[in-house]
């Protein structure tokens, strides 16, 4: 059998190391290209991780806010309730602070997945003092009391106040049992 | 170690004391042996003393004195030659010479190549006889060194045995290559009356008996016909270019190690900050919700959001007498807007702001500059921050005084 020429080693040298050349370069391209997609996974994770870190160092904050609002947002057992509730509060503390209510009106609730919102639209009339104290006494934070829309006209003539004004309550969206 | 007997091609394995002989010379290229015995017809040994020198001039007095002697032909060096200096007199040095004239055509794989005399144990200072095929081979030792090795052709008569053994003696004790033989030994069988002839005629005692069992001397020649030497910077080649090849390859494996081993690292790290993330995102998505919803009920529970907040921040705006408030409205403001989380700087935490409400206020003032202070007053309220606030152009009464609207609608400057 005859020995193989040196060209022919030459050749066969040329092509071995072609492949060898694509081959490294295919590699190459290809896990360049996972690692470019894991460093961005990477980065997504360390950003997530970061965020994570920050919910987790105020953790106590979060939790004292989901408990106060737990323990403090009014609780109702139905639309009924609420708009029945509202109202006498509503009457209550204006008698209370010798307001007039000249006219009221339940309007309708609404439910979302954070409240359970009933509300009052009220004329009343009042002198300035009056209507503060009745405010103040009728929006405290643990009632969850919001005023939704407030008009006050003063009256030329006399030194009353005629204030209308719509009163919504926001009640915990569970209902508690009768 | 494989050497031509006098049956043959032999084949000795080491510890053994009995040969495996070839079938045939063809056999021999098969056979992968450590020391080859080249057939003795086809070397030349001879001695000469020369003038001391070094051993490249040495070299090539000996090649003179050997064209002088016509066992070379001039302008034809031999194939292979390897020289030993046996002793040293004065000025000059007794050379002993293993020539090969002509290449040989086939050369089996050996590790080495030798001459028979390498292989057997000669007698110190002996005339010895041994048959090699068809051909007796006579040799002479100085020490236990061959420094004469010469072939008597199978047609020779035994008869001219006993004169060449003599004429052998007389030459080289002539010419001081022996310092005189002590015997002679026969190491193959040959008519009792040749012995008798031979003992008689050179004085010597002659033994016979049968030939030992090679060994390879460790002082033996070496002869590289050019065929192998060719052949071996060949290899050494070839060597050469395989060892970088491999340092290449080699070089480029840790390489690609060290590449994909990257890979991996980062898979590792990635698989190791998942577990991480999954250690807290269970919780800290409950304090997302807890925030979102937190920012959505906001209004019903932050002193700053409720409306009496806002009429005293109102009120404290007016800070000249000759301004008054006439009417103050909030309505609901119809607007889908998106505010940060204030306790949570950074976070991506959005919340529609719930209650979103217009306020209009409108009142009198008793000159335009006072009307545009009244709005530069809410504008700086930190309670009525939450709105941003302007004014149409206020109007004129016949009385001078200013009559005014400032609306504020959800949205405060940025903090």
């Amino acid at each position: 059998m005859a020995q193989p020429s040196k060209s022919l080693y030459f050749l066969l040298s040329f092509f071995l190391f072609l492949i060898v050349a694509a081959g490294t370069f295919i590699g190459w391209n290809e896990i360049e290209k996972r690692k470019a997609t894991l460093h961005a996974e990477i980065k997504t994770i360390q950003t997530a991780i970061a965020e994570n870190d920050q919910w987790m160092n105020q953790a106590q904050m979060w939790k004292q806010r989901e408990d106060w609002i737990t323990t403090n947002q009014p609780t109702t057992a139905g639309a009924d309730d609420a708009s029945l509730s509202l109202i006498e509060g509503i009457q209550k503390s204006a008698q209370e602070n010798n307001i007039q209510i000249t006219d009221q009106k339940i309007l309708t609730t609404q439910t979302t997945p954070n409240f359970f919102s009933t509300s009052v639209k009220v004329k009343v009339v009042t002198d300035m003092k009056s209507l503060i104290n009745w405010l103040y006494l009728l929006q405290t934070p643990a009632s969850f009391t919001l005023i939704d829309s407030f008009s006050l006209k003063t009256d030329a003539q006399s030194s009353n106040l005629a204030c209308e004004l719509t009163i919504v309550r926001w009640y915990s969206p569970k209902f508690k049992k009768p | 170690m494989a050497l031509s007997g006098d049956k043959g091609w032999e084949v000795w394995s080491s510890g053994s004391n009995t040969p495996r002989l070839l079938a045939s010379e063809a056999n021999l290229l098969q056979e992968k042996v450590d020391a080859l015995a080249l057939p003795s017809h086809t070397l030349l040994i001879s001695s000469h003393w020369l003038i001391k020198a070094d051993r490249s001039t040495l070299r090539n007095s000996l090649l003179l004195e050997l064209e002088r002697q016509g066992l070379v032909n001039p302008g034809h060096p031999p194939d292979s030659l390897d020289f030993q200096i046996l002793c040293e007199e004065g000025a000059r040095c007794l050379v002993s010479a293993c020539l090969l004239p002509t290449p040989p055509t086939s050369i089996p794989k050996a590790k080495a190549l030798v001459s028979t005399a390498d292989l057997l144990p000669l007698p110190e200072d002996s005339l010895i006889l041994w048959r090699e095929g068809e051909d007796f081979i006579l040799a002479a030792s100085r020490g236990n060194r061959c420094v004469h090795l010469e072939v008597l052709p199978s047609q020779s008569p035994e008869s001219a045995f006993p004169s060449k053994f003599l004429i052998t003696q007389l030459v080289l004790e002539d010419a001081a290559i022996s310092s005189g033989f002590k015997n002679i030994t026969i190491w193959s069988p040959l008519a009792p009356g040749t012995l008798t002839a031979i003992t008689s005629l050179t004085g010597l005692t002659t033994t016979a008996t049968t030939r030992p069992a090679p060994r390879l001397a460790g002082n033996h020649w070496h002869i590289i016909p050019t065929v192998v030497a060719r052949q071996q910077a060949q290899t050494a080649r070839q060597g050469t270019f395989f060892k970088w090849v491999l340092l290449g390859a080699f070089l480029y494996a840790i390489v690609a190690v060290f590449y994909v081993e990257q890979y991996y690292a980062l898979q590792a790290e990635l698989t190791s900050l998942k577990k991480k993330q999954a250690a807290t995102a269970k919780e800290a998505e409950e304090f997302r919700k807890t925030s979102a919803r937190w920012e959505v009920l906001r209004p019903a529970f932050d002193p700053s959001e409720f409306l009496l907040e806002k009429l005293l921040a109102i009120k404290s705006s007016v800070t000249d007498e000759n301004t008054h408030l006439t009417s103050f409205e909030i309505t609901p403001a119809k607007v889908s807007h998106t505010h940060s989380s204030r306790e949570h700087s950074g976070s991506p935490t959005q919340a529609t702001i719930a209650f979103p409400t217009k306020i209009t206020i409108r009142g009198e003032a008793s000159t335009v500059r006072l009307a545009y202070t009244f709005l530069e007053n809410i504008k700086k309220s930190p309670a009525l921050g939450s709105h941003t606030w302007n004014m149409p152009d206020p109007k004129i009464l016949p009385s001078g005084a200013a009559q005014f609207q400032v609306e504020g609608v959800p949205g405060g400057p940025a903090k």
